[in-house]
């Protein structure tokens, strides 16, 4: 499949995440920061409940790249995310995005991640390249 | 603290070997299901050198937020590797605005492997603390 500038990439619905997600998310990344685990100290930080991680985010985002531009085609030369609005279990993602320029071989995407009221989460950015 | 000031913050972590339970256990808790190799941001294992620069910095942990977070592949990172992190503290901006000491935290890792960098890491933290318990 050839790819062209404007182009909007399948976008990815990740399951709602649960309280169990982060608690297996804080094990298997080692980020154990207690206003993902906790939420008498999430509450003193100021969120009603406990947040979810900016990275979990960004591990999404980085599966829908993927899932539009496979391991086995595409290597990932660069990829950034900015976290924008605080996310909480329960939230539903939808990860969408566009190939913003194509060149040299390397296609610069836009990437954006919303929650179930539509309110951007995460945006970001990627280089893929065709391997 | 300037930026140059700021570069003078570094730490250096070798990492355990890269194993193909953590690869699994990551993607799982990640739902990953497009990255049977590695997925992307697994990296993020790799912070410790990170959180030793912020104990150095004396980090209020409780108002931290994540900002933005960027990676840079060079090579992937495979099963049985035994990465070195050598991070640095890229920036440190400090604001006082209502009743808050805001603090801006640059942070940027490289990822070796024997000798080789095969990714960058670059990651950005706010501090908002309330004045009356900034240090």
């Amino acid at each position: 499949m050839s790819w062209s500038a404007g182009q909007a990439l399948k976008p990815l619905v990740k399951p709602a995440i649960t309280r169990q997600q982060l608690k297996d998310y804080a094990e298997a990344s080692g980020d154990k920061n207690p206003i993902h685990l906790d939420d008498a100290y999430a509450k003193k930080a100021g969120f009603p409940s406990v947040i979810v991680h900016g990275m979990l985010s960004m591990a999404f985002m980085a599966d829908h790249v993927r899932f539009n531009f496979p391991e086995k085609a595409f290597r990932i030369g660069r990829l950034k995310a900015r976290f924008r609005k605080v996310t909480f279990p329960g939230d539903v993602l939808t990860c969408s995005g566009e190939v913003r320029e194509v060149g040299d071989g390397a296609l610069q995407l836009a990437l954006e991640v919303k929650n179930q009221d539509g309110e951007v989460t995460t945006d970001g950015s990627a280089e893929v390249a065709k391997i | 603290m300037r930026t140059s000031e700021a570069q003078t913050l570094h730490a250096t972590v070798s990492e355990p070997p890269v194993s193909r339970q953590q690869i699994d256990a990551f993607a799982r808790a990640t739902a990953s299901q497009h990255t049977p190799a590695l997925p992307p941001t697994f990296y993020t294992l790799f912070r410790r050198a990170e959180y030793q620069i912020m104990d150095k910095l004396d980090t209020n942990w409780q108002y931290l937020l994540h900002s933005e977070q960027e990676y840079e592949y060079f090579e992937t990172l495979t099963e049985g590797q035994i990465p070195e992190v050598k991070a640095r503290l890229a920036d440190k901006r400090e604001r006082r605005a209502a009743g808050f000491l805001m603090s801006f935290i640059k942070l940027e890792s490289d990822i070796m492997v024997n000798g080789r960098k095969i990714a960058c890491v670059r990651t950005s933290f706010v501090i908002r603390e309330p004045l009356e318990e900034a240090k």
